[in-house]
């Protein structure tokens, strides 16, 4: 096997930075809208706006999970996490991830596994990079709202960069505890995660 | 009462690690040198390498010896330190009938090709205590030189071939799925073929022992016939990138059954007319009793629609892991006294209630009936 | 020979990152994960502790208990297991931990958002009480079908008036799945409803781990003319700090066989002798309804 030097990650302690973001990743999902800072983020060769999605990934994936990704340079990026974690490449019927590089997955998002109620634990974690979590000046911007366990009362999210179509062919998806956990790594390095526990619903 | 003192805890631990050290090494003779476990104890090695999961003779000696004999500890010494070791890869399949074979023999025939090779078995020696082992003296005996293993053939084919080319045993079937890994992966019931052979290689033999012998005995429905039974060397190799063929790093010594029994499912032939089925046991080591017990419970789990203990898939996998059982037996002596506390708290509202109106004995609860 | 941080291989903790991450999505399911055998016995905690091995950082402070009490000769046991190979800080004051592994008991004061309690489980299955098969107990939960379970209750009810279940007393989880909070006391039941931390549950030697989050309705089984009940530990005290509202452990005194009571929590007495007034904080009315008898 070939040294593979343009895409071995050296900004990535697997053990370290793992357990990290891994302790981000539970705090999101146990309070689903809740905001999680990244940074620092060190890695070296994915641009700056998928550090975020591509150091949750590094530090969940491994040999005995499938990934697939959507969007631009789905090729590249997918052969990089495969490579630096010994997880496979896989079709979207079948990946245990999703990485969506673009706004938004579109019609093919219908097809990702949502688990059995015999096994709900099998369905899929679909990670997004939206442009911002951060409340913008702009109206327009759409907002979740977000109620369910993990939530006092209500949560709010605002989300930027990704189409409300998306949420609606999302939405489509969740019949719990058959679904998809959504995990929101935004390109400015906030992490929120929507786990199918929660019900949303896009305001504004 | 140092058991749950506020600081005698930390102290408890350690006098009982001293007092351990004390027993294991008492008296005057030398110790026992793990090298010695190896070379004159080898029947316990291979179990506990079996139970352990892990060939590694040295290793299971050491653990052997750490244990001071106890071989269920010993094996989840190794086991837990198999835990430790990084998967480098998956092997080849590696085929038995290239066994350099040590014993080999089979019931269902007087003779078969390749002959019966009796090897280095105490079935037919009578168990009188030999006491000139007491005081053991001299040199170690030299190896008999008609019966060094370098003699035998290169490939003996098993008994079982026979048996399919004249349609008596169903051939395996083609697109038997790939086999899932019981370490990688969780697997719920009714499980795999190859999770149910997985846990039976790494049962507790004394468990295997009592339920195949229930199925012998009448609970269950194998009567079964040893095909073939079969001590030796399986050479194990690696593919290396770069080289063409797999290469060979070393030898295990292995034990592999084959068992014949009517009755039951086959392995897919699907034909009408009657076959034997096939139970299949393998170890570590030489293990006789083991395999024939693996293969017996391997047949036994085939039955269509079980109705004894040995037969119920759930019943024989959740409770021939002995590295489980054995913590969760012991686990009894943990405190349990806020649970306890819990229970009086219950018990002696109910006695007050029973002795207020003059009742029968109270009826059991819902925490005492059995499911 | 060297062994990786907190023990296990990164594989390992992956792996039980990934399942605990699908628990707390799918709050009280029990989520399969492939358990790693420990230096420690099935049976002693190991589900637990492969939970918190996969928590373990190098800024957490970590509290081991058992029955309640820090100096149980186990929960050293795990705790010195933890020292030596996360290099953690370890504590016994509750405030201080970050993570809080515990067995049959949950801390008297209350857990704040920062802080994970860690349970050690023998018994996940809440059904296992009606239907020893687990390939029945699976189609049930699949189906949310609990019917047998309050069938089983009511019998209870029928027999002796109230139900009898003295500790791992089922509850509902986010109204979907049953669930059992482990061998705690049923006293200790109310907390994980609405708490503010996150509770993961880990079952080493049956190979589950389950979770819930804050925030999260967890409902002790009962019926509308049967109330769930706590112990009572009504006209007893703490014999060293004086509280009438913890759990307490029953001590036989000396050999005429009188009895006398302690703080099951061990860390919570010594905070309440310093301080009788020390709050326990958890956020709804805790107090069990006392037994007709006792009024």
């Amino acid at each position: 096997m070939t040294a593979r030097a343009d895409i071995r990650e050296n900004g990535f302690d697997h053990c370290l930075d793992s357990q990290t973001l891994f302790r981000r990743l539970l705090q999101a999902t146990a309070r689903p809208g809740t905001l999680v800072d990244l940074r620092p983020l060190a890695l070296t060769v994915p641009p700056g706006s998928l550090r975020p999605a591509c150091a949750l990934l590094l530090a969940v994936l491994d040999l005995e999970v499938s990934l697939h990704v959507v969007g631009p340079e789905a090729a590249t990026i997918a052969e990089y996490l495969c490579f630096n974690t010994g997880a496979w490449n896989a079709s979207i019927e079948n990946a245990d991830f999703i990485l969506v590089t673009a706004p938004s997955a579109g019609d093919i998002i219908g097809r990702v596994k949502r688990g059995t109620l015999a096994a709900p634990h099998l369905g899929a974690t679909v990670i997004y990079t939206p442009a911002s979590l951060v409340l913008s000046a702009d109206p327009a911007d759409p907002t979740l709202a977000l109620q369910g366990p993990g939530i006092a009362g209500e949560a709010r999210l605002p989300v930027r960069g990704m189409p409300v179509e998306e949420w609606d062919r999302l939405e489509s998806l969740m019949d719990f505890p058959l679904g998809v956990d959504i995990w929101l790594a935004s390109r400015e390095g906030d992490l929120a995660v929507i786990p199918r526990s929660t019900r949303f619903r896009v305001e504004g | 009462m140092g058991y749950v003192a506020v600081c005698g805890g930390e102290n408890a631990i350690r006098s009982s690690e001293t007092l351990l050290q004390f027993y294991r090494r008492r008296g005057e003779t030398d110790s026992i040198q793990v090298q010695q476990i190896v070379e004159q104890m080898r029947l316990a090695v291979d179990r506990v390498m079996a139970e352990g999961s892990l060939y590694d003779p040295t290793l299971a000696a050491l653990a052997i010896k750490q244990a001071e004999g106890d071989l269920v500890e010993a094996a989840f010494l190794v086991r837990a330190y198999r835990s430790t070791l990084p998967r480098l890869q998956t092997t080849p399949l590696l085929r038995t009938s290239g066994m350099r074979l040590i014993r080999r023999i089979s019931a269902a025939f007087k003779d078969v090709p390749g002959g019966q090779i009796l090897g280095p078995t105490r079935d037919y020696t009578q168990r009188l205590l030999d006491f000139s082992l007491l005081d053991e003296r001299g040199p170690a005996p030299q190896p008999p030189r008609a019966a060094l293993p370098g003699d035998a053939p290169e490939e003996t084919e098993r008994v079982s071939e026979y048996l399919r080319r004249e349609g008596l045993l169903p051939e395996p079937s083609r697109d038997a799925p790939v086999p899932v890994d019981i370490t990688r992966a969780p697997v719920s019931f009714p499980m795999p073929r190859s999770a149910r052979l997985q846990h039976l290689a790494r049962g507790d033999e004394g468990g295997m022992l009592a339920l195949a012998y229930s199925s012998m005995r009448g609970f269950g429905n194998v009567h079964p016939t040893v095909a073939e039974l079969r001590v030796g060397y399986l050479p194990v190799r690696i593919t290396v990138p770069g080289l063409p063929e797999p290469v060979v790093i070393g030898e295990i010594l292995a034990t592999e059954v084959e068992l014949m029994a009517r009755g039951g499912r086959g392995d897919g032939d699907g034909s009408d007319a009657p076959q034997f089925g096939l139970g299949y046991g393998f170890a570590l080591g030489h293990n006789d009793r083991r395999a024939i017990c693996m293969a017996i419970l391997d047949r036994s789990m085939m039955t269509e629609q079980p109705s004894a203990p040995a037969e119920d898939q759930e019943f024989v996998l959740s409770h021939i892991e002995g590295i489980e059982a054995q913590g969760f037996t012991n686990h009894w002596k943990l405190p349990h006294y806020v649970d306890f506390q819990s229970e009086l708290d219950q018990f002696r509202a109910r006695r007050a209630a029973a002795s207020a109106s003059h009742e029968e004995p109270v009826a059991p609860s819902i925490a005492e009936v059995p499911a | 020979m060297r062994y990786t941080f907190a023990f296990l291989d990164e594989q390992s903790k992956r792996s039980v990152r990934r399942a605990l991450l699908k628990a707390v999505a799918i709050p009280g399911y029990q989520v399969p994960f492939v358990s790693r055998e420990l230096p420690i016995s099935y049976g002693w905690g190991t589900g637990g502790i492969q939970v918190t091995c996969a928590l373990l950082g190098p800024n957490d402070i970590v509290k081991v208990i058992d029955q309640g009490a820090d100096d149980s000769v186990n929960a050293l046991n795990i705790k010195r297991f933890f020292a030596r190979t996360a290099d953690v800080f370890t504590t016994t004051l509750t405030r201080e931990a970050t993570i809080i592994q515990t067995r049959h008991r949950i801390p008297e004061e209350c857990l704040t958002a920062s802080q994970i309690l860690v349970l050690q489980v023998p018994y996940p299955e809440p059904l296992r009480l009606v239907e020893p098969r687990e390939t029945e107990t699976n189609r049930m939960h699949a189906e949310g079908d609990y019917g047998r379970m309050y069938v089983a209750l009511y019998e209870d009810i029928v027999r002796h008036g109230e139900i009898t279940l003295p500790w791992q007393y089922p509850t509902l989880v986010n109204g979907r799945y049953l669930m059992s909070p482990s061998p705690i006391p049923r006293f200790d039941n109310p907390k994980l409803h609405m708490a503010e931390c996150l509770f993961l549950f880990g079952a080493g030697r049956e190979k589950r781990v389950y979770a819930i989050p804050p925030h999260t309705a967890v409902e002790s089984l009962a019926f509308d003319d049967y109330p769930f009940r706590a112990e009572s530990f009504h006209g007893r005290r703490c014999e060293r700090c004086g509280s009438t509202d913890t759990y307490l452990d029953e001590v036989i005194a000396d050999v005429s066989g009188r009895r006398s009571h302690q703080c099951s929590d061990t860390a919570f007495c010594l905070q309440r002798q310093a301080n009788p007034a020390h709050p326990r904080g958890w956020g709804h009315d805790l107090t069990s309804v006392p037994r007709k008898e006792e009024t």
